[in-house]
């Protein structure tokens, strides 16, 4: 074989083990964490954080979601109170997508919620993850342990 | 091609230092062409080559880094321990972050694929004297769920590790020890 | 530089292999690191470093200047010359399109994300775009195809692959990468065609609602 052909060989080697690599890591990010797990959370000033998600691979269902704030483990929930404007944007199937999580005591000073889909990759049961819905949450709270202030 | 081929096998076997590559590209037989713009330099063609080489190999290197983090990340077994005993009021076992040993845990249960509840495994574990652990400071952290409704019938426990990773954006819960099957009358 | 000769097989098919090299960049940042490193910018460095050092690697090895390559201002008036009809055209549907449906905003720009994260970078991002695509890529595909029909569509078509799977902008990109290939084949100069691609994404940001093109997501983030 000619060094071209050899060469070319190892060039077609080269990019077909680097689209392999790429698949099986897009596959398995992919599968554990799906695009299609959308949904959205802000802080109220009522001490709430407050939101939808949906599951857009199975439109009707309800998603499971898990509140942390500081990193720590606050409440888990299903998403299922009535978001009639969640469906009238067009970004759910049905309107009962919403959730509500009462904010635990807190000291004063600044803090972080994320709100997170729960999700069961694959037919086993020895593997969940969570999936953050949206940004991070920053809010602060006063002296009173109230919700004295959020950025989106 | 033809007659160049095994010319330049022997030149690249008999001259490693580097002139080698450059000889069999800039071969006789390519220099009867023209050789008036940038493109067709020929003695340049080994240095593209290598080039196109180095690249797609980089390319390789970056994303095979890429895969073996997100399998890591994703599969890799992260937690040690056990769901030791399980009743209709309460669930208690331990567990030991492989990555972290010490640390405490934030232990998940499931009942029937259903969450339960969460706690974070932090109490010292008097047992845990194995060979190999550091003198003193067990590795282990023992939990224990304590159900506001008491769980009656038959039921399928699970206990999960949690781990963050990408700052917290993704949480990922990895199952440890056998399922523990309880029955509570 | 004319590029009428005919090149030997190697040095086609050498050619070919470099815009493949060239394309798994944008490939891997799209796909792959869109899909794995989150909205952090600091490993889009690598596909973007890489393809750079390869392309102005391949200049030097291939004894290309600068001005061969189409940074040269002498052939700027017949390039813009070729590309304004087309941008006046196309400019003047998108705003009628946008006034029409009360979605015209010329300020839009500065509250999108740019590839970098500074918004008023992203005047570089065009003609960088058409560097990689023309400078590079257009002139490989003249070595393995020829000047021509065949070469332009294949930058066509590598542009537009380059922002699947959204589907709208994969069709505009298409529909643009073909005319900027056709001109840059005529008069080579990419302050032109960079400064093209800038103007023709401003307009159409502007006229059309940023949720009408996904916010311009290309690769997986496309779903996200």
């Amino acid at each position: 074989m000619s060094r071209l052909g050899r060469l070319q060989i190892v060039f077609a080697g080269l990019v077909t083990l680097t689209l392999c690599a790429g698949a099986y890591a897009v596959w398995t990010e992919h599968g554990a964490f799906p695009p299609s797990l959308r949904g959205f959370g802000e802080v109220t000033r009522r001490g709430e954080v407050a939101g939808w998600a949906v599951d857009a691979s199975r439109p009707g269902e309800r998603v499971e979601v898990q509140l942390y704030v500081d990193g720590r483990f606050v409440a888990h929930g299903v998403a299922a109170l009535p978001r009639p404007d969640v469906l009238a944007a067009g970004r759910a199937a049905d309107e009962s997508c919403g959730y509500s999580f009462a904010l635990p005591a807190l000291a004063a000073g600044a803090h972080e919620a994320r709100v997170y889909a729960l999700h069961a990759p694959g037919r086993g049961r020895e593997l969940r993850t969570l999936k953050q819905l949206g940004h991070a949450l920053r809010f602060t709270t006063g002296d009173d342990g109230r919700v004295a202030g959020h950025e989106r | 091609m033809k007659d160049a081929a095994p010319r330049e096998q022997a030149n690249t076997e008999t001259d490693a230092t580097g002139h080698g590559l450059r000889v069999p590209f800039s071969g006789d037989e390519s220099a009867g062409t023209s050789v008036g713009g940038g493109p067709r330099r020929p003695a340049s063609r080994g240095r593209i080559a290598k080039l196109i080489a180095a690249k797609l190999a980089l390319d390789l290197l970056f994303v095979a880094a890429f895969a073996l983090y997100t399998h890591a990340v994703t599969f890799s077994r992260r937690f040690d321990g056990a769901l030791e005993h399980a009743d209709g009021r309460g669930a208690r076992g331990w567990v030991e972050d492989l990555e972290r040993p010490g640390e405490p845990v934030e232990v998940q249960l499931f009942e029937n694929g259903r969450f339960v509840a969460s706690v974070v495994a932090d109490e010292p574990r008097p047992d845990d004297g194995r060979a190999g652990a550091p003198s003193g400071a067990g590795a282990r952290r023992g939990f224990s769920f304590k159900f506001v409704r008491p769980l009656y019938g038959e039921h399928e426990l699970r206990v999960y590790g949690v781990r963050a990773g990408r700052g917290g954006a993704r949480r990922t819960i990895q199952q440890f020890g056998e399922p523990l099957h309880s029955a509570w009358k | 530089m004319e590029m009428t000769e005919s090149f030997t097989a190697e040095d086609r098919a050498l050619a070919g292999w470099e815009i493949v090299a060239a394309s798994t960049s944008a490939l891997v940042a799209e796909w792959v690191v869109y899909a794995l490193a989150g909205g952090g910018t600091l490993p889009l460095l690598f596909p973007v470093a890489t393809a750079v050092a390869f392309m102005l690697l391949s200049h030097h090895a291939r004894g290309e200047t600068a001005r061969d390559v189409g940074w040269r201002l002498d052939n700027f008036r017949p390039a813009a010359r070729l590309l304004l009809p087309p941008m006046l055209g196309v400019s003047a549907v998108l705003v009628s399109v946008g006034w029409y449906a009360g979605t015209l905003d010329f300020g839009r720009w500065e509250g999108g994300q740019s590839i970098l994260g500074v918004p008023a970078l992203s005047i570089l991002w065009g003609p960088l775009q058409q560097y990689a695509l023309q400078g590079f890529i257009n002139r490989r595909a003249q070595v393995v195809l020829g000047r021509g029909a065949p070469s332009v569509l294949l930058v066509g078509l590598l542009f537009a692959l380059f922002h699947l799977p959204n589907p709208w902008l994969t069709l505009a990109t298409f529909m643009a990468g073909l005319y900027w290939a056709w001109v840059y084949q005529r008069a080579p100069n990419l302050l032109a065609v960079g400064l093209s691609h800038g103007l023709m994404t401003w307009v159409l940001i502007s006229s059309v609602p940023p949720a009408a093109l996904h916010n311009l997501r290309v690769g997986y983030k496309y779903f996200g």
